[in-house]
């Protein structure tokens, strides 16, 4: 199983809704994020400008280096979801997981001592019924969730009836294998490898 | 990425008391210098122990430690240093205890040393390796877990030489240990040039400063340790100390200076939420 967020950028819209209802969920702290959206460009000159909104969060590596590199195994890619989370009973605050996240979506909660970052609200979705609260409040339905594994679900159907080519995921700095997906179309703007 | 403080001193004082006890095993089994090997090993196992509690003040609380130290068997970089801490810190009181009431015989008192001295220099190089990791592309060279070990050799062989000074050892001894300090500056220079030509740095006048001193500071190392070899005056070996603490220093400063990630997403977005460099 491989749960994990699709996300359309055809249709993000960059409102940050996103943003305020993970930070709402899961009270996260003042100044700390669990995701962002991010504006990519304008590019180009005019009148030939396009630009696209990019959610970040925890991409749910399948060879996560935040686990590895955890010493305490409180960073853990769930056997049973392929979630990556963290056991906050256990971290140390060592933060070695996050100078080891390639994409720098992890967070430090100061007041707990303990490094968090995006669950795809697992207390929601444990059940298998539930919906990340980014997901749940997106008013463009640019967000799916599911199983990429499962073919019934909306993640695993958007990208199925996406175009090969609009289908792309961060860059991989060696073996991480981010499961995330963003849809862009050409139509729409060009994908920027950000590296 | 921010210089975290309490990791710099713990590389460094850790890895500096490992070669400090690779010093005093090259003098045990030359049959020199017992005394500054009996002061050496107290000051290595002190470095040992500051350094440690260096690394504890990095964590959410010092306490965190004893799950780190329960969760050895993950063999994480953390783990891994840990591990030849205790192992070479444990040695080294094991040597101590044996010169300081005179235990043991020549023999077993070297093979201690020996061993002491071999991983403490397993503990300089691992002190690096932790941070060879693929999210870090300034990290992400061997060549950065051999420059630690090289900074630290350097550093070592010069306290050593300093405590050698100060025990008053003959002075032809002491010419001839320089020897030891030229070997360990210039594995210390050829291992930070390694570093400085493999890392991905994208900007160096970023680091410029920092790659400057320690590049400087290894020059000055072997500068200072050859003058010794050629005419031992007691203020070589505290002039190559300084030296040899500026490479470790500049070398971990920049390190830290290169970590930027791969992407960092949520520093890009601090620092403004629109990525307009394409």
């Amino acid at each position: 199983m491989a749960r994990a967020l699709v996300i359309d950028l055809n249709r993000c819209t960059g409102c940050d809704a996103c943003q305020v209802s993970c930070k709402m969920e899961n009270g996260i702290g003042l100044g700390d994020y669990w995701n962002r959206v991010i504006a990519v460009g304008p590019t180009g000159t005019h009148p030939n400008i396009e630009m696209y909104w990019l959610p970040v969060q925890c991409q749910q590596c399948e060879n996560p280096e935040c686990v590895a590199v955890c010493p305490t195994g409180a960073s853990y890619r769930d056997p049973d979801t392929g979630v990556v989370l963290v056991n906050k009973e256990k971290c140390i605050g060592c933060q070695y997981c996050m100078m080891a996240c390639p994409y720098g979506v992890r967070s430090f909660n100061r007041k707990e001592g303990v490094v968090e970052k995006c669950t795809l609200c697992s207390h929601l979705t444990a059940d298998g019924l539930g919906l990340p609260a980014c997901v749940e409040v997106c008013c463009t339905g640019a967000r799916f969730f599911g199983d990429l594994d499962d073919p019934e679900s909306a993640a695993a159907q958007a990208v199925a009836a996406a175009d090969p080519q609009d289908i792309h995921a961060l860059p991989d700095p060696g073996n991480a294998k981010p499961v995330t997906r963003y849809l862009l179309s050409e139509h729409i703007a060009t994908w920027k490898e950000l590296r | 990425m921010a210089i975290q403080w309490p990791l710099v001193l713990f590389s460094l004082l850790a890895g500096s008391g490992g070669a400090v006890m690779a010093c005093v095993a090259i003098s045990e089994f030359r049959g020199v210098f017992e005394k500054t090997n009996r002061s050496a090993s107290c000051i290595a196992l002190v470095l040992m122990a500051v350094g440690g509690f260096a690394s504890m003040v990095h964590l959410a609380h010092p306490q965190n430690v004893m799950a780190a130290v329960a969760n050895l068997g993950s063999f994480s970089g953390i783990s891994l240093e840990l591990i030849f801490l205790a192992a070479t810190g444990g040695t080294t009181l094991v040597y101590g205890v044996m010169v300081f009431r005179n235990m043991a015989g020549v023999t077993l008192r070297r093979a201690v040393a020996g061993v002491a001295g071999l991983l403490g220099v397993i503990l300089g190089y691992v002190c690096g390796h932790g941070y060879v990791i693929e999210a870090q592309p300034g990290w992400d060279t061997e060549t950065l877990a051999f420059a630690y070990l090289g900074t630290s050799l350097a550093l070592g062989a010069f306290i050593y030489l300093v405590v050698g000074a100060m025990r008053h050892e003959p002075t032809e001894e002491k010419q001839a240990f320089s020897m030891v300090a030229i070997g360990a500056s210039a594995i210390c220079l050829i291992t930070v040039i390694a570093y400085l030509l493999a890392c991905d740095v994208d900007s160096v006048s970023e680091v410029a400063l920092a790659a400057g001193v320690a590049l400087l500071g290894s020059v000055g190392a072997l500068v200072f340790s050859v003058l010794m070899k050629k005419r031992f005056q007691g203020v070589l070996p505290w002039a190559g100390l300084v030296c040899a603490l500026a490479a470790g220093l500049g070398l971990r400063i920049m390190m830290w200076q290169l970590g930027t990630g791969f992407i960092d997403f949520f520093g890009l977005a601090a620092a403004s939420p629109v990525i307009l460099n394409l």
